[in-house]
């Protein structure tokens, strides 16, 4: 049983489109709207894997990051955006995002990274 | 006595020593630049007052009349007085408007009328006349007197002593004052020698004196005491029968008064000589002590005389008698010597500057008039000469004349009284500014002519020229006109009533005529500056120099003799008149100094030209085209410069040489500072462009980042809904399935449309980092999606160094390019379709000329001419779809990294795009060494 896979974004839209292809992929999925969002459900549970939008209200999508690091250590995360902001790009390669993404994402991309961040990290 | 041959040659000795004094004062006036004399000199030079006539006839006055003699001194005494204003005054005018002489003076006033000057001059001389007579006179009788030896023959110079007189006079008056035609009439020399001449007599004079008071007598008490007891009735009876004695006092004094100023040799030496007008101070005090010194033995001698038996008939000779028959030779000698100087002095003034007048109011004229005399204008000088001669000559007549018959007192107070006539006319003239020409003209010639009527007439009667009938009867027998009782009136005497009638005709017709008839304007304005001469300023004293006097035409034939040295007649003509007009000066009669120096560096220029510099100048300075004493004044012009800008020459040079240096200097800077201003002004506004471009893009850059983000999402989630559409549509038919694939390319395309949007517009910051190109080519071609049927060559050069580059940018780079390519096969294709064309794309990486350079080469389509110099524009496509910014987003990127890029392109053959990057060589960012334009295509 897989566990879930976690998307964060601001826009709704986004979410929900999101959410309707990953479900049809097989992805168990839950959103958060915002990065305090993402960090409270984190906390609760485990996730196999984050989509975080880096550019969001509130704090931004790699501070977000940095802060799950903290509670979930092992998380992995990919990061899109649609700006391409160069030193959050860096600042998140560097904390170790799994990927980072640009927007808009296509699809078989993402599927592709999906799967390959789903997969157990080799000993 | 002495022998006369002596006597001649001392005589001649000393005129020989005044002439040397004379020439030396000439001499360092002209290397001084400025005449020599001092005040002292001008004051002793008036002292020409006292001529023979006082020298002799002050003794004989005293012994007929008593102290009527003195008036002739007290009055030039009084006039002195008034010295500081009207003489300044006449000084100051004579400076202004170079007055030459008292005819020229008056003349010049009057509306610088013709007939008033001539009337003038006419006067002057008939006036001097008596006058010279009266030297003569007292010469021949002196001269008589110390050679003679009672019974011996009269030597041949004794006989002859007339002519020879003359000549000598003549000779040493030209030879002393008229060598030149000067046009200020100032003679320094001349006035040197007048100076020592009254010198000269003073002291002889009052040698006699010293000795007849203190050598024959026992002094002055001596003397006073024995008149008191001895003076023979006969003179008492002779003084007391003078009944007019006080009216003929008053006369003589009035008279002297005038003459001191208006006689005409007084005029020359007080006004035309002076050249400084504070000398007239010094003349002030110094001329009344001369006069005082003069008369305080004439009593003594004139009593002395009496005394020791002579008769009073010889008292005019009573100076030279006493001494001569008291054995005193030498004293003799001094004394002859004293009454020649005086008489010498007289006579050489007065003709110098009477003729002057003749020359000048009566031969200029008339030369004007009658044209076949125009060769006289050029025989000034030689003019001169004759009316010198004329003038002493008819002096000379006179005394032959009428000599005989009047003693010398009475003839010299002839003169005093035609000196008298020009009083009204040069008084009023200078404070009247009503006094016009025509009230000139009638006064000069009323009063003139009552002048001759009642004085030189009966002269001529007297002598018995002219039938006594007149005298006696008056003309026509008309008792009423009588000469010397005109109009009844017999109480004054001859003198006084000549006078007075004179004085009446003079000024009531001059009056008359000034109300009566109006002034020209010139004549109004001459009057002003007569009349205001002392409120004018000094500075108008210097203008002598700048004002027009020279000669054109005499120096246009110098110049004309200058040219004719190199060039034929007609040219030199031509030049000539070209120098001239090009100073200015063309049509002028004469010019002044400055004009002159202008002329003659247009001609040392204009000759320069074709002779060279040294030659002309001297050729210039060797045609005398300036006299000694225009280069003087010219010389005085600048110094007047210097002075007035207070810098001595050799100042003047330096700071003349430092501000050509400047100038130099400056104009040298001036022009690089232009240079590098228009360098400046370049680079600013590409600088402007630039940041004007930057701007905009800066604010693009920030839109379209906005506006990007702002798409993407949207298109993020578009692309979402249609995956799922696609995914979960049941049994789709191929038009939906077309639909929905058509929905997923188009948010591809707008995806591509805002990367490149995005790439163009951002700001530059590119993260150059080292690495190797051929591994990263490897992987961005592995990421990209080639369609089917289209290969793709991998040529990638071994051991390429490493170069810094922004792997994002230049993966756009590459991916731009290979799109392009992957275009330019499909269009081939599509255009070919059919054929066996085969699509292919070639991706090389090599070192060329020490650069990495990363080809992209396709068999497509290609571009032509047109197209491919316009490829990298921005906006610019030959796509129906495009945005046109792919190949403008190359170039941005890769001149980021400092690199080069190069198309090339034939139409249906291929395209090939060269990246051409700097190595990166241990750290160093060097910049390509192909960097430029790469607009500018090989094609």
């Amino acid at each position: 049983m897989r566990k879930p896979v976690l998307l964060v974004d601001d826009n709704v839209m986004f979410l929900d489109s999101a959410r309707d292809v990953l479900e049809g992929e097989g992805y168990a999925v839950i959103t958060a709207q915002s990065g305090e969002e993402a960090l409270g459900l984190i906390r609760g549970q485990d996730f196999s894997a984050v989509l975080m939008d880096i550019k969001m209200a509130g704090i931004n999508g790699v501070e977000t990051f940095v802060q799950m690091k903290q509670i979930k250590p092992d998380v992995r995360v990919i990061m899109c955006t649609a700006h391409i902001v160069e030193d959050l790009i860096r600042l998140a390669e560097s904390e170790g995002a799994f990927a980072i993404l640009k927007k808009p994402v296509k699809i078989e991309i993402l599927l592709d990274v999906m799967e390959r961040a789903l997969k157990p990290a080799l000993p | 006595m002495l022998d006369a041959v002596s006597v001649l040659a001392v005589l001649v000795l000393y005129m020989g020593l005044l002439f040397l004094t004379a020439l030396r004062v000439e001499r360092r006036s002209s290397e001084e630049g400025r005449p020599f004399n001092s005040a002292l000199i001008y004051s002793l030079s008036l002292g020409v007052y006292c001529t023979a006539w006082t020298y002799y006839g002050s003794v004989g006055k005293a012994v007929t009349s008593g102290l009527l003699f003195l008036p002739i001194y007290l009055g030039p005494t009084i006039a002195i007085m008034l010295w500081w204003t009207i003489l300044r005054k006449l000084v100051r005018i004579k400076t202004i408007h170079h007055i030459t002489s008292i005819a020229d003076f008056i003349s010049a006033r009057y509306d610088k009328s013709l007939a008033v000057g001539a009337l003038a001059t006419f006067i002057a001389l008939i006036g001097t006349m008596p006058y010279i007579a009266l030297q003569f006179k007292a010469v021949f009788s002196t001269f008589a007197l110390i050679t003679s030896e009672p019974g011996a023959e009269p030597s041949w110079i004794s006989s002859h002593l007339g002519s020879v007189t003359v000549s000598l006079m003549i000779v040493f008056t030209i030879v002393l004052g008229v060598r030149r035609v000067d046009p200020t009439e100032r003679h320094p020399g001349l006035v040197m020698a007048i100076a020592v001449e009254c010198l000269v007599k003073l002291v002889a004079f009052l040698a006699a004196g010293i000795f007849v008071t203190y050598f024959m007598f026992d002094g002055f008490g001596d003397i006073l005491a024995r008149v008191r007891m001895e003076l023979p009735q006969h003179i008492l009876e002779m003084w007391k029968a003078d009944q007019v004695w006080s009216v003929t006092w008053m006369t003589y004094l009035v008279l002297a008064m005038s003459a001191i100023m208006f006689l005409p040799r007084q005029f020359h030496v007080s006004v035309v000589e002076n050249f400084d007008e504070k000398h007239i101070r010094t003349a002030m005090w110094v001329f009344p002590l001369y006069m005082l010194l003069i008369n305080v033995f004439v009593f003594p001698i004139a009593m002395g005389g009496i005394l020791k038996g002579h008769s009073h008939l010889e008292a005019d000779t009573f100076v030279l008698s006493l001494p001569l028959q008291a054995g005193q030779n030498w004293l003799s000698v001094l004394v002859f010597l004293g009454g020649a100087s005086a008489a010498t002095g007289m006579i050489m003034i007065s003709s110098i500057t009477v003729s002057t007048m003749i020359t000048n109011h009566f031969l200029l004229p008339l030369v004007g008039w009658i044209p076949w005399l125009a060769f006289l204008r050029r025989r000034l000088l030689h003019c001169r000469w004759a009316a010198l001669a004329i003038v002493i000559l008819s002096g000379y007549w006179f005394e032959q004349a009428v000599g005989e018959s009047y003693m010398l007192v009475n003839i010299g107070m002839i003169s005093f009284a035609a000196a008298f006539q020009f009083a009204p006319a040069i008084l009023h003239g200078i404070f009247w500014r009503r006094g016009n020409k025509m009230g000139a003209l009638l006064g000069l010639g009323a009063g003139f002519t009552v002048w001759f009527y009642t004085l030189l007439l009966p002269a001529f009667v007297r002598s018995g020229w002219v039938s006594y009938a007149l005298l006696d009867q008056g003309p026509f027998g008309i008792a009423i006109l009588r000469p010397e009782r005109l109009f009844g009136i017999t109480e004054l005497g001859p003198l006084a009533q000549a006078v007075f009638w004179s004085t009446v005709f003079n000024v009531g017709f001059y009056v008359f005529g000034s109300l009566v008839f109006k002034q020209s304007p010139t004549e109004r304005s001459l009057a002003e500056d007569f009349v205001g001469a002392l409120t004018a300023g000094p500075d108008l004293t210097k203008s002598t120099h700048r004002e027009s006097y020279i000669d054109l035409a005499s120096k246009a034939k110098t110049i004309l003799k200058v040219f004719g040295q190199f060039f034929s007649e007609e040219e030199a003509k031509a030049m000539t008149t070209k120098c001239i007009r090009e100073a200015g000066v063309e049509g002028k009669d004469r010019i002044s100094i400055t004009e002159l120096a202008r002329i003659h560096n247009e001609v040392e220029r204009f000759l320069s030209g074709s002779v060279g510099a040294a030659t002309a100048h001297r050729w210039l300075t060797q045609s005398g085209l300036f006299s000694d004493r225009e280069a003087r004044d010219l010389s005085e012009v600048y110094s007047e410069i210097l002075a007035g800008l207070k810098v001595t020459p050799e100042d003047l040079q330096r700071r003349i040489d430092y501000y050509q240096e400047r100038e130099a200097l400056l104009g040298q800077h001036a022009a690089e500072l232009e240079e590098k201003v228009r360098e400046r002004t370049r680079d600013l506004e590409a600088a402007q462009e630039e940041l004007i471009k930057r701007e905009r893009l800066s604010v693009l850059g920030q839109l379209t980042g906005v506006v990007s983000h702002e798409l993407r999402n949207p298109l993020g989630v578009i692309s979402f809904s249609n995956y799922y559409l696609k995914r979960n549509i049941k049994d789709p038919d191929e038009k939906i399935v077309k639909h929905l694939d058509r929905i997923a390319e188009q948010v591809g395309h707008c995806d591509l449309i805002i990367d490149e949007l995005l790439e163009y517009t951002r700001g530059t910051q590119s993260s150059l980092v080292r690495g190797e190109i051929n591994p990263w080519i490897e992987q961005v071609l592995d990421q990209m999606a080639i369609p089917e049927g289209i290969r793709v060559h991998r040529s990638l050069g071994r051991s390429l160094p490493p170069v810094r580059f922004d792997g994002e940018k230049l993966r756009r780079v590459v991916i731009n390019l290979v799109e392009n390519a992957l275009q330019a096969v499909r269009s081939r294709v599509e255009a070919e379709k059919g054929s066996d064309y085969r699509p292919v794309l070639r991706v090389a990486t090599s070192l060329v000329d020490g650069a990495l350079c990363i080809e992209v080469s396709d068999n497509g389509m290609g571009m032509d001419l047109d197209t491919a110099s316009r490829a990298f524009e921005p906006l610019f496509t030959t796509k129906p779809r495009g945005t046109g910014l792919g190949l403008a987003v190359v170039k941005k990127v890769v001149e980021e990294h400092g690199g080069r890029v190069l198309l090339s392109s034939q139409l249906r053959q291929g395209t090939s795009v060269s990246v051409f990057l700097s190595i990166d060589q241990e750290g160093n960012d060097q910049s390509d060494p192909l960097h430029g334009d790469p607009t500018r295509e090989p094609v």
